[in-house]
């Protein structure tokens, strides 16, 4: 992976990315891109800060749980 | 894969006839249960889907002289079979054939919506499309071609608002086309899966070939064995090795040659369809502002201030349902400030109150008229004793479920509940719980029975089992009433009644705590902490109407099936207290009493000798509120408070006592609940002997502690 692909985690409150790849457990995983997060989605992080990361994708905003964040990866875009 | 449309013959459901089958399908927050009750009105009823846990909705609509029977299957985000949800949904389609199939989509969040539409029209063709909240979407600049989506999915479009009723002429005359075969598909939907196509392909004519799986669509399930489901792979293995070992080295092949998971080539795919469909219907887009209300997302999301808002939240719909059952804890505020007309009047006017009044009257009525007819004693007793106690206690039940089934509903309905599961996360998944659990606990406090239901919000198993057999924990509103009793009558001053209070409820909330670690690791086998995904939908004006309707149909479901039972066992006690070996007529040498005394002995390791304590502890079972009663009934007393004074326990035997109350089993209600709703009997019987070891333990703990530090 290039060096700006980075856990989900990372990325600061109001910055844009583009969800490289999911690799937590199959159930969340599937869970994910059901509600739209596939990989080449464009993401917008509302909210990082303790406890769950807030995401807008495709026009719904979700929770997901800080741990899954660290499995999701993705590449930032300016 | 097309049912016979001209069978004019009548079906059948429950013994009911109709013409035509209608499911009604949608993802979570689409306002599938306000179009379900428009639809339905007062013909809707919640039960259960048969041998599951999961809350299913029926009911019935006439249009144009034929009876439609709705089904309304359960919000899911997809029909992989992923949860039991899932699963009943697809397995209803596939095997009850519906006649339509009417698919809500929420016009606010239309990718998402249109991804799970796509699924049912891939399953079945006979859909009809509403596309809900449309003037919402519209007010914020969205146009949708209805006209060109039709053409595009061969299936009529309607945009509605269920809410507010338009749309719904059009809908049902849509649903009688499709259900009659005028308009819909024949055959199911087809999406292309580029690269994919080929060993779709593969596999589907393995099946065909092995004549595995016949009633569904062969395409659909290749896709579904491809997307990883594991239900149909099991099937496969179990039928048919060969196939399964040919399909394996199919998806082994996939990985190999494009490095990825298929489920994430067709999820990658059906996305990349629903984006080519919207960018050809959608007509104009224009970036809304936040709405002012979205702000409260800054306070409620906020790692400090929303769990302190949150709990805020919580905690006032639970003293608001409080205050109206039984007037605690206002009644305590105004006789604290010296206003002991008011707190008087506000016991008095408590449902709780006003309900045993008004069994209290018809049980006196009855003895009375009973005695000028000459009734045998006996059976006055079993009346006035026995049976009108029974359905009271029953009864008294339904408001309280009733209130916490509204403000829980409109909590939902809000979105306010997803935001509330976000900020208690942190603090739940340090016990290896998500947020959501918040909700059974709060529920919790009102009564065990909806917080164990509760739990069907919960998303794995072991989570959820965990949850359901350590919540008789969480102490409720019945035990709250005992808990009030035995403070008053065995402790003195306000300070120490409060201390005493307030640590049981510490008491509680930790022990639920710790236990819910040890618990989800050592018996459920969990191995990694769950993680919380959950939609946080747009704020929304909930609907009353719904709410009401809602509500009142799960407290009744409820009342139904736990009411008998409660009904049965409380005729039960009574027969207990009523005969005895000798023909005296005396509580003391009652059958329930002798029970009590032989079971004494194990009191003596907190140094109680008194009979009337296990007899308590033995009828408290029932409900918790009888450990008072039967009190009241074997000291002779009339005031429940002298009744538990007349005990002579020292402060450290009362605590130790109160302990034991508090946490020693769950109440017979619970228990058929924690069984209704596990479905093991296993379970249910370690739930009780997990509450019966911790109340025995920290009882036992208290006490001799105590007695070490010098107490008596």
């Amino acid at each position: 992976m290039s060096d700006d692909v980075v856990p989900l985690s990372t990325m600061p409150e109001n910055s844009k990315c583009v969800v490289e790849e999911l690799s937590a457990g199959v159930g969340l995983t599937r869970r994910l891109m059901e509600m739209g997060m596939v990989p080449g989605t464009e993401v917008e992080v509302v909210r990082n800060n303790l406890g769950p990361i807030i995401v807008r994708v495709r026009g719904i905003t979700i929770a997901i749980g800080r741990g899954m964040a660290h499995h999701i990866f993705v590449k930032k875009i300016e | 894969m097309v049912t016979d449309n001209s069978d004019r013959e009548k079906h059948r459901s429950q013994g009911r006839k109709y013409d035509f089958l209608i499911a009604l399908a949608a993802q979570p927050n689409a306002g599938k249960t306000t179009l379900f009750n428009t639809l339905t009105g007062k013909t809707g009823y919640v039960g259960n889907w048969p041998g599951k846990t999961v809350e299913r909705m029926e009911g019935e609509f006439v249009h144009h002289g034929k009876i439609f029977h709705v089904i309304d299957l359960p919000g899911i985000y997809s029909l992989s079979a992923l949860t039991l949800e899932e699963f009943v949904s697809r397995e209803f389609i596939v095997d009850e054939r519906p006649h339509a199939i009417v698919v809500l989509l929420d016009a606010e969040a239309l990718e998402r919506s249109f991804y799970f539409l796509l699924q049912v029209l891939e399953l079945m063709g006979k859909v009809i499309v509403a596309i809900n909240k449309y003037d919402l979407a519209q007010s914020k600049g969205l146009h949708i071609n209805t006209e060109r989506l039709e053409n595009e999915l061969g299936v009529p479009v309607i945009a509605i608002s269920a809410l507010k009723k338009t749309g719904l002429g059009e809908l049902l005359d849509r649903i009688v086309d499709v259900a009659e075969g005028r308009l819909g598909r024949e055959e199911e939907f087809r999406i292309e899966y580029g690269p994919l196509e080929h060993y779709v392909n593969r596999i589907e004519n393995i099946l065909i070939e092995h004549n595995l799986f016949e009633k569904y669509p062969r395409r659909w399930v290749a896709l579904r064995i491809l997307e990883g489901d594991l239900y149909f792979m099991k099937e496969v293995e179990e039928k048919d090795s060969r196939a399964a070992k040919a399909i394996e080295d199919i998806i082994e092949e996939i990985k190999k040659v494009y490095k990825k998971d298929p489920v994430e080539i067709i999820i990658l795919y059906r996305y990349k369809f629903v984006n080519d469909l919207l960018s050809r219907v959608i007509e104009k887009v224009r970036v809304s502002e936040k709405r002012f209300i979205e702000k409260l997302d800054s306070i409620l999301l906020n790692p400090f201030s929303g769990p302190i808002l949150s709990s805020l939240i919580l905690l006032s719909m639970m003293s608001f349902a409080f205050i109206i059952n039984t007037g605690f804890p206002l009644n305590y505020a105004f006789r604290s400030l010296g206003y002991e007309v008011i707190a008087e009047y506000i016991e008095e006017n408590s449902l709780s109150s006003i309900i045993s009044k008004i069994f209290s009257v018809i049980a006196e009525y009855f003895r009375s008229v009973a005695v000028s007819y000459n009734v045998q004693d006996w059976l006055v007793d079993l009346v006035v004793e026995g049976i009108i106690p029974g359905v009271g206690s029953v009864l008294t039940f339904l408001p309280l479920i009733f209130i916490v089934n509204v403000l829980m509903a409109i909590l939902e309905d809000s979105g306010l509940m997803s935001r509330i599961a976000v900020s208690f996360d942190r603090l739940l998944k340090k016990v290896g719980l998500t947020g959501k659990t918040i909700f059974p606990l709060t529920l919790s406090l009102g009564c065990n029975v909806p917080g164990i239901m509760g739990t069907r919000i919960l998303e794995t198993d072991e989570e959820r089992l965990s949850a359901i057999v350590l919540m008789p924990l969480i102490i409720c509103q019945a035990r709250l009433f005992v808990l009030l009793i035995m403070v008053s009558a065995l402790f003195t001053g306000a300070i120490m009644q409060t201390f005493v209070i307030a640590s049981i409820y510490i008491i509680s909330v930790t022990l639920f705590l710790i236990f819910n670690k040890v618990i989800t690791k050592r018996v459920f086998k969990q191995k990694e902490v769950p993680e919380l995904i959950i939609e946080l939908p747009s704020y929304h004006l909930p609907s009353f109407r719904v709410i009401r309707w809602i509500s009142w149909e799960r407290s009744k479901s409820f009342i139904i099936k736990a009411g008998t039972i409660i009904f049965l066992f409380s005729i039960i006690l009574w027969a207990l207290l009523y005969f005895g070996p000798s023909t005296t007529q005396n509580v003391e040498e009652s059958y329930g009493a002798l029970i009590a005394k032989t079971v004494t002995p194990a009191l003596s390791i907190i140094d109680i000798d008194n009979w009337i304590i296990p007899f308590a502890l033995i009828f408290g079972w029932i409900a918790k509120e009888i450990f008072i009663t039967s009190i009241v009934i074997a000291t002779g007393k009339i005031s429940p408070i002298e009744a538990v004074a007349s005990l002579t326990l020292t402060p450290l035997q009362s605590y130790a006592l109160l302990v034991l109350v508090m946490f020693y089993s769950p109440c017979l209600a619970a228990f058929v609940t924690i069984f209704s709703e596990t479905r093991s009997f296993k379970l249910t019987v370690f739930s009780v002997i997990v509450s019966l070891l911790i109340g025995f333990t920290a009882s036992i703990s208290v006490y001799w502690i105590g007695r070490i530090l010098g107490y008596i």
